[in-house]
């Protein structure tokens, strides 16, 4: 179907979002056709506000609007640990866990081999830098725990060691609420590695 | 009948949607698979385990209209080594890139299941990777009928010269030219191997799948052949594989 131009490069450029097929895109555009331009207006400075004033903290790497970010900012966070993870959104969710303390490191991605993304795409070189004045005693590897997550936490915990400083993986496991049975046998055998003390 | 079962290796996968998975499976009896694992990526899937990459697997499969449906699925052997040490995992990702590049959808090769099956083995178990890396090349470029022609001149037909000096291999024809036919190409996208490298690899090509280990060539032979068997798989890929550059850098800091 021939759209006007204008129709067109809206689809063109929805398209180019992540998860979104051409399908997706044109019901996205008919859709921002048919709401009131004040709508409009909104989402497109909504998305032009954050793309201006949105930038990464020169600490922790983290999406932030002010210099450094409010969690490296905070003092009564933990200076002496931080914990590596892949994108901002996984700081969130250990934020909501209410248990970790310390500070953080977000690396933008993750060692991918298969899209050709290599370690010299995140930021590494950052986290290395923060490791130089001796104050972080603890690295903990929090990348997701598949093959590009494993691999992005073998190669950093490589070049972390030599420096001294102690550096650690999240535990996996049976996740809770489920069952033994229920688990593969990839899990159980990390689960059964991760055992602790009881009682 | 629209379900199948089969056994099947995990190549690569994608992330769709919220939580399923496009995984890329090599698949014993129907070739290069691509199928939906929904729900993969919600912790506790039944599913996960048993579709991570490099994990040999059964599967019962749903056949769809573009893509299929993986509806069951039970790890048969999980190749941790290939995930949980790096140049292991470097490694068969490159070898995994490959296939992925080489073959078409639902493209049935009866000898390449079992040789890329015994091509992990070796890249999770052999003591010497770089040498595994070498054994595992010439068995794809085999089971894909890539090997190259070593004993006769592409070009001209005749039958290579017995001597001691270097032989000259063209990746573009796909084999090796001989004295005359190479002086006249060299440079033109020619490259020179030993005469040592060019017997071991006839012996690779020559020896059963299961006795190759027992070929052991020395590291500048071994370097040669590398070479060789990276410029024919560029050169059948059309492209650089993408993995390569991973692979050399923990292959290089490893060393
Ligand atoms: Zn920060
Ligand atoms: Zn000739």
């Amino acid at each position: 179907m021939l759209y006007p131009k204008t129709i067109a490069r809206l689809i063109e450029e929805l398209c180019s979002l992540p998860g979104v097929g051409p399908k997706t895109a044109q019901r996205l555009a008919f859709h921002l056709l048919r709401e009131k331009p004040e709508r409009v207006e909104a989402l497109a400075a909504a998305m032009l506000e954050a793309k201006q004033r949105i930038f990464s903290c020169g600490v922790c790497q983290n999406l932030t609007d002010v210099e450094p970010c409010l969690l490296c900012a905070d003092p009564a966070r933990d200076r002496s640990s931080i914990l590596v993870v892949e994108e901002p959104k996984d700081v969130l969710a250990l934020e909501r866990t209410g248990e970790y303390r310390g500070s953080y490191h977000v690396l933008h991605g993750v060692i991918s081999p298969m899209d050709g993304i290599g370690p010299g795409a995140l930021r590494i070189g950052e986290l290395l830098e923060r490791l130089k004045d001796g104050g972080v005693k603890e690295v903990i590897l929090a990348t997701n725990p598949d093959v590009e997550g494993e691999a992005t936490a073998l190669y950093m915990a490589r070049l972390i060691r030599p420096l001294g400083v102690r550096t650690t993986r999240i535990a996996r496991g049976i996740p809770v609420g489920g069952d033994l049975d229920y688990a593969d046998e990839v899990t159980l055998a990390r689960a059964l590695e991760g055992r602790r003390e009881v009682g | 009948m629209p379900l199948y079962r089969t056994e099947g290796i995990c190549l690569r996968s994608y992330e769709l949607k919220e939580a399923d998975r496009i995984v890329v499976l090599l698949t014993r009896d129907q070739g290069k698979v691509r199928a939906v694992a929904k729900g993969v990526r919600r912790p506790g899937s039944r599913l996960a385990g048993s579709l991570l990459p490099f994990t040999h697997s059964r599967l019962l499969l749903h056949r769809g209209r573009e893509l299929d449906k993986v509806v069951q699925c039970e790890a048969v052997f999980g190749f941790r080594a290939l995930r949980e040490e790096l140049e292991r995992m470097a490694a068969a990702s490159y070898l995994a890139e490959l296939a992925d590049g080489f073959l078409g959808e639902k493209d049935p090769n009866a000898g390449l299941f079992p040789s890329f099956l015994a091509s992990l083995h070796l890249l999770a178990g052999h003591p010497d990777l770089r040498h595994a890396l070498v054994l595992v090349q010439g068995l794809l470029l085999a089971s894909l009928g890539y090997r190259p022609e070593l004993d006769i001149c592409v070009h001209c037909g005749a039958d290579l010269e017995e001597g001691r000096e270097a032989v000259v291999y063209h990746p573009g024809e796909g084999g090796v030219l001989c004295g005359r036919c190479g002086s006249e190409r060299k440079g033109r996208g020619t490259m020179t191997i030993s005469r040592g490298a060019w017997q071991t690899l006839r012996r690779l090509w020559a020896t059963d799948p299961g006795r190759l280990t027992m070929l052991r060539p020395g590291k500048a032979v071994r370097g040669e052949m590398e070479t060789l068997l990276r410029a024919t798989m560029i050169h059948r890929l059309e492209r650089r594989p993408k993995t390569l550059d991973f692979l050399d850098l923990v292959l290089r800091e490893s060393e």
